[in-house]
């Protein structure tokens, strides 16, 4: 990856298309992690940072490293940022109504309450949400519906995970972000790479060969151990619920996104 | 022959602001001494228009005639939707002395990938060569370059001037890509390319940019910026000599060509 030009196309990318909205900031949520890191970065840059909010929203359960790498982001790019503790209305919901929820369904709550926040912020600051998943995560599906997979826009929904890295070094995200084992810390110890069962290398390289070279299962397996790129065609396929917008059920001539097409910056 | 490359950021769908930026750059072309001012693919419109295609016709068409007046001193070369028996066309059209002298109607649609074109426009099928201020020229528009076929025709009919109008979307190696091609017909063909792009973005699309004129022994003469908008001005020269001992003019059998691809569209090649 030209690291540069992508820089260049991304801090164009922030500022051109929030402009075109009539607006002039943005409103982040810092997990303490890479990929934030690597945003709250390029919206500092294309916004100017006092344009940016950047909120930490930590459960009780959070790794306390979490809140000081997102609090060392901000700091090191001069944004000012807030920290709001999600643990009181995540416990009393779980407590009151459902004390049976595994750690999944408590986990994808935490993520869809720390986008009803940056949302809430988003209104009070006159801001968008400026989206975090990279292109890994969403092929995968790791991520929470209308949570953290949730945004107004996304600069990095189109660079893998190998790829953030080198994006993060020309950005000089501090080293201990940039170092430390990726997770989604919705409990404690939690890995992306134990989880999804393969290092990020491995899945990226099969998914470029899979997604932007667009070579066949059939050839995919005589490459690579077929139980492994069963598991990622499988994770492709089942999530693409996730970067759909909803059904829409058609009776009319013009149903809207299928006959009724205009771009986003319609009118803008 | 001074020509000025309008490398703009279009409004998408705003036709009245696209207007207001031509008529700028046109006026500062003219101050600069230029003869003829070229804008990009779909300048008065911006490019991924989708159901706008429809909604804009009749106005594009209203400042067309707009244009035409400022075209009294300067040749103007720009792309826009245009109309025709109820037919939408992405077209390039070559303003002159008020009149409106050539249109080019795209013939390659790209309709693959991110590309939706055809399912808007309905395609040209002409690669016709006319007199321009820089002496005799065809127009292509974006995707028409990608067919080496389409410049082939042009300087079969003689030539002298490639000018290829972009809104050329950037995606990794892309420019490498383009400036190979335009490389490639200035060279083969001996003739002067002038290839321009626009800048800007459009729903997360960046256009690159970085528009560029290669004289006809495929020298680059002019390039400019990638990504951001810039106007440069070219110095072009048609060069009679250079040309007979480029190997195109001198040796093609086009008669050849002709029979060849008959006999090889008749053997079901198509």
């Amino acid at each position: 990856m030209d690291t540069a030009q992508t820089v260049a196309i991304l801090l164009n990318f922030l500022r051109e298309e929030i402009k075109k909205t009539g607006l002039h900031k943005a409103v982040l949520g810092l997990s303490g992690g890479i990929d934030s890191a690597v945003v709250c970065a390029l919206c500092a840059g294309a916004l100017g940072a006092d344009n940016v909010r950047a909120l930490c929203l930590p459960y009780k359960t959070s790794h306390p490293e979490s809140e000081a790498h997102a609090r060392l982001c901000a700091e090191t790019y001069g944004v000012p940022y807030q920290v709001i503790e999600i643990t009181p209305q995540i416990d009393a919901y779980f407590e009151h109504t459902e004390p049976d929820a595994p750690p999944l369904r408590r986990g994808n709550k935490m993520a869809r309450e720390r986008m009803a926040i940056l949302y809430d912020h988003s209104a009070k600051l006159g801001g968008l949400v400026v989206g975090t998943s990279n292109k890994t995560e969403l092929l995968l599906g790791y991520g929470t519906q209308h949570g953290d997979l949730a945004s107004a826009l996304n600069p990095i929904g189109d660079i893998y995970k190998t790829d953030i890295f080198a994006l993060a070094g020309r950005l000089k995200v501090p080293e201990p972000i940039i170092k430390k084992t990726p997770s989604a810390d919705l409990w404690a110890g939690q890995s992306d790479e134990a989880e999804l069962g393969y290092t990020y290398a491995r899945i990226d390289e099969l998914l470029a060969e899979l997604i932007d070279r667009r070579i066949s299962e059939r050839a995919l397996k005589e490459k690579y151990d077929p139980v492994f790129v069963d598991k990622i065609i499988t994770l492709v396929k089942k999530s693409q619920f996730k970067r759909r917008l909803p059904l829409i059920a058609k009776l009319s001539a013009r149903t809207i996104d299928r006959e009724f097409r205009y771009p986003r910056d319609w009118g803008v | 022959m001074r020509a000025a490359i309008a490398q703009i950021y279009p409004a998408l769908g705003n036709i009245a602001a696209n207007y207001a930026l031509l008529e700028r750059e046109i006026l500062a072309a003219r101050q600069a001494g230029a003869g003829l001012i070229i804008f990009p693919e779909l300048a008065l419109t911006g490019y991924f228009l989708k159901d706008q295609v429809y909604d804009l016709l009749q106005t594009a068409a209203e400042y067309l005639e707009k244009l035409k007046k400022l075209s009294a001193d300067i040749d103007i070369l720009c792309g826009s939707i245009e109309e025709q028996n109820s037919r939408a066309y992405n077209s390039a059209f070559y303003l002159s002395r008020g009149r409106l002298l050539r249109t080019h109607r795209k013939v390659y649609l790209p309709t693959y990938g991110m590309f939706d074109e055809k399912r808007y426009f309905s395609a040209g099928s002409r690669f016709e060569v006319f007199e321009s201020i820089l002496g005799r020229t065809a127009l292509l528009l974006c995707e028409d370059a990608w067919h080496f076929s389409s410049a082939y025709l042009a300087a079969a009919g003689g030539a002298e001037n490639i000018i290829i109008l972009s809104s050329s979307p950037y995606r990794e190696g892309i420019q490498e890509r383009w400036h190979s091609i335009n490389q490639n017909i200035a060279y083969n063909f001996a003739v002067n390319v002038i290839y321009c792009n626009r800048a800007g973005i459009e729903d997360g699309v960046t256009f690159w940019g970085g528009s560029e004129v290669y004289g006809g022994d495929g020298r680059l003469l002019k390039r400019a910026a990638d990504l951001e908008a810039q106007t440069i001005l070219a110095e072009l020269k048609n060069d009679p000599e250079k040309r007979h001992h480029s190997v195109f003019a001198r040796d093609e059998r086009v008669d050849v060509v002709l029979r060849e691809l008959h006999r090889i569209w008749q053997a079901g090649m198509q």
